[in-house]
């Protein structure tokens, strides 16, 4: 029990003076607490010294190479006579909290300069106001023509950009090679649904726990990013209409998604007792994988390096002979992957100079700084299609794996961030825990999740297909 | 002289049979066990804090050590930790804001004993009934309010946070305490002249020590273990405070360094535990000298 | 003493009432009042902490009341949580009480150890006690608790999946159990040894001294540490949040965690408040039963 969380009201003696101050103060905060307007000055260098601040979460590696990014170009603006620096300010360590003080320093205006932003909170930061739009600066960017297509679509909002493009993930099953090898199982890529269960199949005959598919409420967002959504869009149909800015709440596609979830879990192919585990990542991706007693699991490049790396929380010999990675097959039996992007670093619409915090970010997407960064990690893939030749060490880090990702941004599909994507999330949640702890059927789990949209998102929002 | 010898006496008298030592077993046993209940659970803070994992194992779950090493509090308080900065900070905002909520709650708990107006109940109860409101509510307004008095990313912004989260719960106790201690005492110090001040720690304190000492106790916990609103408050690393330095022992989305983490609660609970140990001749009477009601 | 003058004169004593008092209350006031009152404010209003309706938002009178009320969820969570406060009461009650009790006795071996090992798991924040409950309570073996089990042979249990608020509540025994100790001991150690041994000198047992001149005497402790501890439990966040996420489904939902949900997961900031402000009625009924039922004026 923490008392300091509490807050405490005090009924008002007599005393006017306090009364008195309690307007004044009352007048102060509610008047605070409205409209927030940014007002980003664009105009060129002048003398006086600009210092931009720089959020980043604190983990470990990213904020050593954040230090290497913001050294670099301090000393750069110096030799060039510019008066701008930055000064790096890092932020809470996880996800929740990382987005709470983003979204409290945005709502009363001390957002810092520059934030680095997850893909989930910029549409409805930039909804609110928050952040700065970079179109200007981004269309006149020389590098901007080597960005792969699919994430310059990704990354604009409503036509417009707010963060820097070029920060991807793909996101594919993730199995062991070596287990399915030793047990005799072909590992040719599943290309339909059916496919994946004969797969599944088999490596429940021989013994091992099949699949983990993110699943269910323990896991918060990996259930949806890891997961549902990649398996919601291998069928056929809408998720979300752009043109009404309605989200799908039930749908043929929809139920066939969850149906997937039943049969894995009905023919015991899925890890659900490790699904409602809390931290459920641990016993699956960090216990049974790297042991070999799980043949599949999902994710996206970062493990290579941040799960299974040598540096990783549990490090796998001979990672690369062992682990493979498989697209998600489809209905129509053309597999793909999904290309997780639309996130990066963002300026805030109260900046000090927007010209300064646009020159940063080009700083640190510039091959050289990149190539600098990657030594110290590599979690994904570059967004720059001529990184390989500017940096020629990419080529084999990560065993070359990083590169080989870049493949599939061509043959990619996307799903943008939209506003009220958080609740979608939360429901799917408790829709798949329903569905493979065999505690509904899809069809009462689907009903159930259109029912509690429509009540959080409002009617309005939502649409069946 | 009288036939009836007392109770106590008879009782020491003569040497229990089995049945009748057979309640202070059972307490004995009741109390083992719930020693074993408290610890059980530190078993794998303190196996993880001083270990080397073995492969291909979570280090979220018991394991067998590969090897015992002491790099976890090396990185805690040398490396990446920067726990003795971390230390400094939570004993300077934890000992200032609890030291102030303690005075002020002091004062105001007397007053509250000692006199009557209007609108006291009413005080006390909002006091200690708005505390509901969560801080997740609250959090925005606050920080405005922090950032209007230019105390955002300051550790007296923290201070005066710990404080005013202290004392709705310390005036209660205080209050609580104080009214005990009879008013005659008072009355008979007044008369010889002592200033209200001069009453209140001579002759009131001392005789609600125990009171006041748990009292203490518990609000040095409760601050100690603020994170919330040193979370959202704070952003420079040189000012962070103790709970968020764990933080510290993530490196990537899940892959947590939970050595280092332990470590770093081990030190964290020090301090705490410390002062507890310190305090707690304040709590039981009988470990106390000469301090009885009465003097 | 009434025919005497007043010890203290009536302008020094609003002199006092401002001095001493004062302090206190205007801290309290400027930095949870005010913050209080806005939340009770926006609870009538649709404002969002992001997105568009951060920026303009409308005035909706008592429409979030009136969602929370008919929503099945949120009705769910008022009822989990008051089960949650009522189990942790007994439960942290009868271990502190006990704990007093025992070292309370001027004889006892043990004390220091006993009174330490009951102590430190307050000690902990709540991110590391939850992570070493995660640890404990880990399906299968991986769990220390399953593995405890084993030793004497029961099967392992899936604790946080088969039963959540049992394996929440039995954390909060252990975690806040040293409160209630803390406070009764305080509260027994004020009793003046004359009046117990007065009462056994008069022929009274262990449990009469116990249930007839112990308890009647804490009574203001014990409630004290009543109304203390159900605000705290109708409150509960931290500890909750980080075993379960109010999971599995919302099998642990407690109101707590609702409002983080919609105040910092939906942005629902208007939502967030309302529900606070109807646990803050429910706080001010309950607190008001606990005054009728224990008969102590505060």
């Amino acid at each position: 029990m923490s008392h300091d969380q509490k807050t405490a009201g005090a009924g008002i003696s007599r005393r006017s003076m306090l009364r008195l101050m309690a307007t004044a103060t009352g007048a102060a905060v509610l008047a605070a607490c409205g409209k927030s307007t940014g007002t980003a000055t664009g105009d060129g260098a002048n003398a006086e010294p600009i210092e931009l601040t720089y959020m980043t979460p604190d983990r470990e590696l990213g904020q050593k190479v954040d230090k290497l990014a913001i050294a670099s170009f301090n000393e750069r603006m110096k030799k060039e006579g510019k008066p701008w620096s930055v000064k790096g300010v890092p932020g809470p360590a996880t996800d929740n909290d990382y987005n709470t003080k983003i979204n409290v320093d945005a709502g009363a205006g001390t957002l810092p300069d520059i934030v680095s932003l997850g893909a989930s909170v910029v549409a409805d930061l930039a909804a609110g106001g928050a952040l700065a739009e970079l179109s200007d600066h981004i269309n006149k960017w020389g590098d901007y023509a080597h960005v792969f297509p699919v994430l310059k679509e990704a990354n604009l909002i409503n036509g417009k950009n707010y963060t820097l493009p070029g920060s991807a993930s793909t996101f594919t099953f993730f199995y062991r090679k070596d287990v399915l090898a030793k047990n005799n199982i072909k590992d040719t890529q599943p290309n339909t649904w059916d496919d994946f269960y004969g797969l599944c199949d088999n490596i429940a005959k021989a013994g091992v726990t099949a699949v983990c598919l993110p699943a269910a409420t323990a896991w918060g967002g990996g259930t949806w990013e890891e997961g549902f959504r990649q398996v919601w869009m291998s069928f056929n149909g809408e998720i979300y209409s752009e043109s009404e800015g309605k989200w799908v709440v039930s749908s043929p596609g929809l139920l066939k998604a969850l149906t997937v979830y039943q049969t894995l879990a009905k023919n015991k192919w899925l890890t659900v007792d490790a699904l409602l585990n809390p931290n459920p990542w641990e016993p699956t991706k960090y216990q049974m994988f790297p042991k070999g007693e799980l043949a599949v699991c999902t994710g996206g490049d970062w493990q290579w390096t941040f799960d299974w790396g040598p540096t990783g929380a549990t490090p796998i010999d001979g990672l690369f002979e062992k682990v493979g990675r498989w697209q998600f097959p489809s209905e129509d039996g053309k597999p793909f992957v999904f290309v997780g992007t639309g996130g990066g670093p963002a300026v805030s619409a109260k900046t000090k100079n927007l010209d300064a915090a646009w020159a940063f970010l080009e700083h640190m997407a510039r091959a050289d700084v990149s190539c600098e960064a990657n030594k110290v990690y590599l979690g994904g893939p570059s967004g720059m299609d001529n990184f390989a030749e500017l940096c020629p060490d990419y080529k084999t880090q990560v065993g070359g794996k990083m590169l080989e990702a870049t493949q599939f941004f061509a043959t990619g599909k996307i799903l943008r961030n939209r506003v009220g994507e958080s609740k979608i999330v939360d429901g799917i949640g408790r829709a798949t825990e329903d569905v493979i702890t065999l505690k509904a059927t899809p069809e009462e789990a689907m009903a159930a999740f259109a029912a509690a949209m429509k009540d959080s998102l409002g009617a309005d929002k939502i649409k069946q297909a | 002289m009288q036939q009836t010898t007392p109770a106590h006496t008879q009782r020491t008298a003569a040497p229990l049979s089995l049945l009748q030592k057979l309640p202070l077993i059972g307490i004995y046993l009741f109390m083992v066990l719930l020693c074993l209940f408290c610890l059980a659970p530190f078993i794998w803070p303190i196996l993880s804090a001083f270990s080397i994992k073995p492969e291909n194992v979570s280090g979220l779950y018991l394991y067998i050590p590969a090897a015992w090493t002491l790099k976890g509090f090396d990185d805690a308080i040398f490396g990446r930790g920067q726990a003795l900065i971390l230390l400094k900070n939570s004993l300077l905002t934890t000992v200032g804001g609890v030291g102030f909520a303690v005075i002020f709650s002091a004062l105001g708990g007397y007053t509250l004993s000692r006199s009557e107006f209007r609108f006291k109940r009413a005080l006390m109860y909002s006091f200690l009934l708005i505390q509901i409101i969560p801080a997740t509510a609250t959090i925005l307004p606050f920080f405005i309010i922090m950032r209007e008095l230019h105390l955002i990313d300051s550790l007296w912004g923290v201070t005066i946070g710990l404080t005013a989260g202290q004392i709705p719960f310390l005036l209660w106790v205080m209050k609580g305490f104080f009214d005990e201690v009879p008013k005659e005492l008072e009355e008979s110090a007044a008369i010889d002249g002592a200033t209200r001040l001069q009453i209140l720690w001579y002759v009131i304190v001392p005789l609600a020590l125990p009171g006041l000492g748990a009292a203490s106790v518990l609000a040095f916990n409760s601050a100690w273990s603020a994170f919330f609103m040193p979370l959202i408050l704070l952003s420079s690393p040189d000012k962070f405070l103790l709970p968020l330095g764990l933080f510290r022992s993530i490196i990537g989305y899940t892959n947590i360094d939970y050595r280092m983490m332990n470590a770093m609660s081990i030190i964290y609970l020090l301090p705490s535990f410390l002062f507890f140990l310190l305090a707690r001749r304040y709590l039981v009477r009988g470990m106390m000298a000469g301090a009885m009601a009465g003097n | 003493m009434a025919k005497e003058p007043p010890l203290i004169s009536r302008r020094s004593e609003r002199t006092m009432l401002a001095l001493f008092l004062g302090p206190a209350v205007i801290i309290v006031l400027i930095f949870t009042i005010m913050p209080a009152l806005w939340a009770i404010y926006v609870s009538f209003t649709n404002r969002a902490l992001t997105g568009a309706r951060s920026v303009t938002y409308d005035f909706v009178g008592i429409a979030n009341y009136v969602k929370l009320l008919s929503n099945e969820i949120f009705l769910h969570s008022i009822s989990l949580t008051l089960w949650y406060t009522l189990w942790t009461n007994i439960g942290q009650f009868v271990l502190g009480l006990a704990t007093a009790l025992f070292l309370n006795r001027a004889n006892l071996w043990g004390k220091t150890f006993l009174l330490a090992a009951v102590v430190l798991p307050m000690v902990i924040p709540a991110v590391i006690q939850s992570l070493i409950w995660s640890s404990m309570l880990a399906i299968g073996e991986y769990g220390t608790l399953n593995r405890i089990l084993g030793l004497v042979g029961i099967a392992p249990v899936m604790w946080l999946r088969e039963a959540p608020m049992i394996s929440v509540t039995l954390v909060n025994f252990w975690n806040n159990s040293g409160f209630a100790m803390i406070l009764f001991l305080a509260g027994l150690e004020n009793i003046p040894r004359e009046v117990i041994e007065a009462a056994q000198i008069d022929g009274a047992n262990a449990w009469q001294t116990l249930t007839r001149i112990r308890l009647p005497l804490i009574r203001y402790v014990i409630m004290l540490w009543l109304l203390l501890n159900t605000l705290g439990c109708l409150g509960v966040f931290d500890l909750v949040y980080t075993l379960t996420r109010g999971g599995p489904g919302n099998r642990t939902q407690l109101v707590g965690i609702y409002i983080y949900d919609q105040s910092f997961k939906f942005y629902e900031l208007g939502m967030g408040s309302a529900a606070s402000v109807i646990l803050l009625f429910i706080s001010l009924i309950i607190g008001l039963i606990y005054v009728r039922v224990l008969r102590v004026t505060l």
